[in-house]
């Protein structure tokens, strides 16, 4: 084990000689300003787990996009132009949404509304677009059910559009949040945790629109 | 004639009914529940006879406010984990009574008998016991005690996020609640306790038995990824001013290990059976026969957590017996450091070896000689911890208390079950002991000799800290010699008949000769239930004479690390004052330099969390989810999906979620501790006193 | 075996085994222990290797447990106490050396054994190799064992017969769930999956009947699911398959139907004639005269190759391979289509690994 000589040891003994002072304060001050830190990091960890749960209906499509059991395959299916408009609402709010997070540094709570129904109104759009082109397949006899391609097609799909959903939601409650009690840290450590939630959501798109979509239609 | 297809009661169809009554009840009917079964009703009225008893205790003690106000709705870690361990050792007893009814089963119908369970309920428990043990004996168990133990040992005034800590018990709860239904309304899942497909798809289960099981471990996995993110945020933001992580007590790292591989593995798990709900319920193609499905991606899939699960169960238990012989050797642990690598081995190589379940798919010989190899690697630092542990002891001065006794169980135990592990793991001996009763024993042996051992042992060690008494060593000493020298009368004869060519899950096999062994085995297992009784009486006794067994110094086996330092059992807010640390083993340095059991002058108020009912409610409202589902009465699955939504939002509307304990207050809990320190000899107010030895 | 690794394990075995052999080769129950087959002999050598590598760490550390638990006890004042002895070098060193060292060595006899052993591998090592390999088709059904002996153009249940000495290469597939065909006596097993060939090579070197068994559970009838695994010398075997060829019923589409159906069978059956292809139909899910999945695969290959050719829908498909199942019309136009268009790809029924 390392011995008190040890450099750290040193720094960490000063720290200590600092908590001596008045060891009550020092923690004190821990248990408000760690708060946010906290949360980040736990919701971090949290991201991370979702990560693996996203690979691992990408590890699925991926071993099943051949099998069409005589069914359509994704160059029949997909329209790229319909999902480039789709990736254009989504990464567009993920641009209203940083816009909402400046305007909170600014403690602008207006823009910060502003900018996050901005950010809600694109999303409600790419949920519309995502449904109708799911109701679309399914009309078309392309439902989830016709092969394990599709099966895993709106699965994978079906589960970001669930993840947007739950973002949405969330944004409903941050409204009346920011309605009720403005910008208190409370709503700030929210507000970071959902910006960091939507943008997840936006680089896992990326993922799809490329695997799925790019490479499903070339 | 034998079909996969369940009786026609378990398969009512929504045809015959009106839609009133297929809208109210979904699959539900009145016969849905086996009331011809006599085992089924008489074990399912015993359950409810015991919770309609406990309900009238409680009322009849009017305890109903102290239960909702100091157990339900607490975010108090350490009676969380108090109740995660009540929950496993209630699902021990369910789980080993389905393995009772197994041994038994096998040992009557071995000799041209056909034994007393169909094949349509002998299955039905077998897979009910896997998904028992593991889910919701094993895991509650650990998680029960990392809960009760780590945040202590940190030095820490609990989680890093109580209320969710609340939620994830109760979510694990409400899947155990479900388990507990599917015994009685309806049946639970014949198809293993990994219910692979096709035998578990629609068209080969029928039945809710499947279905029971993917919303059980969908709401309680949810409920343990929870609290993986919570305990890994814990530990990286909490630790007591000077706690490095390389000095952070072993338990502490293990916890560490096994809560990453919860956050990395379980979606895996969530990812897997939301693929088979979604063949089920959806009619998609992910595993079935037909529309291109591939059965295999499943095996593959589930293994990927699964591997990595064995190592949530065992790292934990490392880390129990690491303390333990430490304390009981009055020593240092030997090879800290190589302790805390081999821990972090272990943790990324169970990641890459989850195909040594399935050598006999038929993959090439590349892949099955790499799997093989990589299993074989993790023994080199499972290896190294036993050595460390050995040489713990060496040069010690070694006291067999029960945890100890337990920790010498486990290593001489668990090293004959790593032993046959490796041999499993090369691939040429699993073709012919794949599947095997011999695989069987294998497991057994690491998971009770390993896991089960290790759980007990840490209940009885860290037992006195959480409610201030120890518990009794005679009835310990019972249960232990049952419980050991039970496992090897059970599984020897396993390990033998897996060498005879008997492959798991029979329920009737024609043979004299194995009939024989396996009356042994059965002989095995009733001692080893005689060895749960004896735990169980050891608790009740306790509690009975709890005044004579009582610790008033909050360290009953003069210990090493912080969890000791503060009474037992820890007042809410666990340290009065926040401990600093100068090296692992901080207590032990603490009692050696004269600075423990020092009352400081003053004391500051301290920052504590509110019970919440939000945990409590989301959780239980999850088992109606669960219900819905499985019966497939939507307007319940619907309903209580919206009240859970509409619950964590509203909890987010809660200002009054914390609240400051009055210096006073502190005072007053702190001179009591100290007034029997006091009289313990061990200390006088703003005066360090040596520790005793 | 001429290997030089399993001279190696007999001395081995000659040498330290007999402690394990006592236990493991007590009386001719322990069938695993007592092969009657290269393949189970090398299996079994290979599990007493295994085991006589670990207990060499194994072995010292029970005994250290007992003798450090004694020596070190509290009471015992006269041992040494170092309360502060947490590390040394040369300690860490040993304890992990040793296990690496018997890992290597494991290891590398993992490696050439998983080889040797390998399910796929023709028994041409072990084998006079001027002698042809018998054919064996396995589909597991529930719960009973069909057996298709494509050269004889017979078909049994739950009977598998084998010229001694003969060594056999099966192909396996499943009708419905997930199984695994083993014959301990004998060697490996091997799963069985629908939609997916496994193969598996194997000896009986002696005259006998063993017991084979499903070794993955497969549902309600998986206990009953055995089948009896008969070793014959020539002049037995010849007869069995002039029996086997005398049975009054062919195995046609509508007595395989029959025969899928769930059920027991304990009691072998004979047919006389097979289906032609049937283990192909079994194997690409259309004895029902559906669209074989290996043509929907073609068809799904041939969009991607050639987008724009015309092929044809997939209902004509359907009627096409209808016919197929009538006799004297093996090969359907889909299958026809797949040799032109699909030369590329790897045979979609091919296990992954």
């Amino acid at each position: 084990m390392s011995k008190p000589a040890n450099p750290v040891d040193h720094y960490e003994n000063q720290i200590d000689s600092a908590y001596d002072h008045n060891p009550n304060d020092a923690h004190h001050a821990g248990d408000h300003h760690d708060e946010g830190p906290k949360v980040t990091l736990g919701f971090w960890i949290y991201l991370m787990s979702d990560c693996i749960l996203f690979a691992s209906i990408f590890a699925g499509y991926a071993v099943l996009k051949d099998a069409t059991a005589g069914g359509p395959n994704g160059r029949e299916l997909f329209d790229l132009n319909y999902v480039a408009i789709e990736t254009a609402l989504l990464l567009i709010s993920s641009l209203t949404y940083g816009m909402a997070m400046i305007s909170m540094e600014a403690n602008k709570l207006k823009g910060v509304i502003g900018w996050l129904a901005m950010t809600a109104l694109c999303g409600l759009g790419f949920m519309g677009m995502e449904i109708y082109e799911f109701a679309h397949l399914i009309h078309e006899g392309a439902g989830p059910d016709r092969s394990a391609f599709l099966s895993a097609f709106f699965t994978l799909v079906g589960t970001h559009g669930l993840h947007v959903t739950s973002g949405l939601i969330w944004m409903g409650a941050m409204f009346v949040h920011l309605f009720k009690r403005g910008l208190t840290p409370a709503n700030r450590i929210r507000m970071m945790t959902l910006s960091l939630f939507w943008h997840f959501l936006d680089i896992i798109w990326i993922g799809v629109f490329t695997i799925v979509y790019l490479m499903g239609a070339a | 004639m034998l079909t996969h297809a369940e009786p026609a009661a378990h398969a009512a169809s929504t045809a015959d009914v009106s839609p009133l009554v297929a809208f109210l009840f979904g699959k539900l009917r009145l016969d849905s529940i086996p009331w011809h079964e006599p085992i089924i009703m008489i074990a399912g009225g015993g359950m409810v006879g015991a919770a309609v008893l406990v309900v009238a205790l409680i009322t009849y003690f009017k305890q109903w406010k102290y239960l909702w106000t100091e157990w339900l709705t607490s975010v108090d870690h350490k009676k969380i984990g108090a109740m995660y361990i009540i929950l496993a050792l209630i699902m021990l007893l369910r789980g080993f009574a389905d393995a009772l009814l197994m041994r038994t089963q096998q040992a009557l119908a071995s000799n041209g008998g056909a034994g007393y369970l169909p094949p349509d309920h002998f299955d039905q428990i077998f897979s009910a016991h896997g998904v028992i043990m593991i889910f919701f004996m094993a895991m509650p168990f650990v998680i029960g005690l990392m809960n009760v133990v780590m945040p202590l040992q940190i030095g820490a005034r609990d989680v890093a996020f109580p209320y969710l800590n609340s939620m994830s018990f109760w979510l694990t709860a409400a899947g155990a609640i479900l388990i507990n239904v599917s015994l009685v309304v309806g049946e639970f899942s014949h198809a293993g306790w990994l219910a692979y497909p096709p035998l578990s798809e629609i068209e080969f289960s029928p039945g809710v038995g499947t279905d029971y099981y993917i919303w059980a471990l969908q709401i309680s996995g949810l409920g343990t990824l929870l609290s993986g993110v919570n305990l890994i945020a814990t530990i990286f933001k909490m630790r007591a001013p000077g706690m490095t992580l390389m000095r952070m007590p072993v338990f502490t790292w293990t916890t560490l290990a096994a809560n990453m591989l919860i956050v990395a593995a379980f979606p895996i798990l969530t990812v897997t059976l939301a693929m088979l709900g979604a063949d089920r319920y959806l009619g998609m193609h992910f595993f079935t026969n037909d529309g291109g499905g591939n059965a295999m991606m499943y095996v593959n899939l589930i293994w990927a957590w699964g591997h990595p699960e064995v190592y949530i169960l065992v790292l934990p238990a490392f880390g129990i017996f690491s303390e333990v012989v430490a304390t009981f050797s009055r020593k240092r642990l030997f090879g800290y450091d190589a302790m805390v690598y081999a821990t972090l081995c272990i943790c990324v190589l169970s990641f890459i070896v989850w195909l040594h379940h399935f050598f006999t798919m038929g993959a090439g010989a590349n892949v099955n000689a790499f799997f093989g190899i990589a299993t074989m690697i993790i023994s080199i630092p499972t290896g190294v911890k036993i050595f460390n542990w050995l040489f713990t002891m060496y040069r010690g001065r070694v006291r067999l208390e029960l945890p100890m006794l337990w920790t010498l169980g486990f290593i001489i135990t668990f090293v004959i079950g790593g032993m046959t592990g490796v041999l499993l793991a090369v691939p040429g001996a699993d073709y012919v002991l794949h599947n095997s009763v011999f695989l069987i024993a294998h497991f057994h042996n690491v998971i009770i000799g390993g896991v089960v051992f290790g759980c007990i042992a840490g209940l009885n060690y860290w037992f006195p800290k959480a409610f201030g008494f120890k518990l009794h060593t005679g009835l310990g000493k019972v249960s232990f010699w049952c419980w050991l020298i039970g496992f090897w009368v059970a599984f020897l004869p396993l390990y033998a008949l897996g060498l005879m060519g008997m492959t798991r899950r029979l329920d009737f096999m024609n043979n004299p000769v194995w009939h024989v062994y396996l009356i042994v085995a059965l002989c095995g297992a009733l001692l080893i239930f005689v060895g749960i009784l004896a735990q169980i009486a050891q608790i009740v006794y306790s509690i009975w004479k709890r005044d004579e067994l009582r610790d008033l110094t909050g360290d009953p086996w003069d210990a090493r690390t912080l969890e000791w330092a503060t009474s037992s059992p820890p007042p809410f807010y666990n340290f009065a004052v926040v401990p600093k640390v100068g090296n692992h083993d901080a207590f032990w340095d603490a009692k050696q330099t004269g600075t423990a059991y020092v009352q400081p002058k003053s004391y500051e108020p301290i920052h504590m969390p509110h019970n919440t009912y939000s945990g409590f409610l989301i959780g239980i409202v999850s088992a109606g989810l669960g219900f819905g589902l499985v019966w497939h009465i939507w307007w319940m699955a619907g309903g209580a999906l919206l009240v859970m939504i509409g619950l964590g939002i509203a909890h987010t509307f809660n200002e009054n979620r914390d609240y400051y304990v009055p210096a006073e207050e502190v005072k007053a809990i702190e001179d009591a501790h100290f007034a029997n320190l006091k009289a313990a000899g061990l200390a006088k107010a703003g005066q360090p006193v040596k520790a005793g030895k | 075996m001429p290997s030089s690794l399993q001279r190696n394990i007999k001395r081995v075995v000659l040498l330290g085994g007999l402690a394990a052999a006592a236990f493991m080769l007590s009386g001719c129950n322990m069938v695993v222990m007592d092969p009657k087959g290269p393949i189970g002999v090398q299996e079994k050598d290979l599990i007493i290797l295994a085991v006589l590598l670990m207990l060499i760490p194994v072995l010292p550390v029970i005994f250290m447990t007992f003798w450090f638990a004694w020596r070190y006890r509290a009471s015992n004042k006269k041992a040494t106490y170092a309360p502060d002895f947490e590390h040394s070098n040369r300690i860490e060193a040993v304890v992990w050396a040793v296990p690496t060292l018997i890992i290597v060595a494991l290891g590398a006899v993992t490696w050439i054994s998983t080889h040797e052993l390998d399910p796929r591998a023709p028994l041409a090592h072990v084998s006079q190799p001027n002698v042809k390999p018998i054919e064996v088709e396995v589909v597991s059904l529930d719960w009973k064992w069909l057996f298709i002996y494509p050269d004889y153009n017979i078909a049994t249940v739950n009977e598998l017969a084998v010229p001694v000495g003969t060594p056999v290469h099966f192909k396996l597939t499943s009708a419905t769930v997930m199984n695994s065909f083993f014959i301990p006596q004998i060697g490996s097993q091997i799963y069985t999956m629908t939609g997916m060939e496994t193969q598996l090579n194997l000896r009986a070197d002696h005259v006998g009947a063993y017991e084979g068994i499903s070794a993955n559970y497969s549902g309600k009838g998986f206990a009953g699911m055995r089948f009896k695994a008969l070793a014959l010398d020539d002049a037995d075997f010849k007869a069995w398959v002039v029996r086997a060829q005398a049975a009054p019923t062919p195995l046609d589409a509508a007595a395989y139907a029959q025969l899928a159906k769930p059920g027991m069978e304990f009691k072998p059956s004979y047919y006389a004639t097979v289906e032609p292809m049937l283990f192909h139909k079994v194997l690409n899910n259309c004895t029902d005269g559906k669209l074989c999945r290996e043509d929907a695969m073609n068809m799904a290959m041939m969009k991607t190759i050639a987008p724009d050719a015309e092929i044809c829908k997939p209902g004509e498909e359907q009627k096409t391979t209808n016919k197929s199942f009538a006799p004297k019309a093996p090969v359907s136009k889909t299958q026809s289509v797949k040799t032109q268009a699909v030369a590329v790809t790897a045979s979609p029924t091919a296990i992954k690994s």
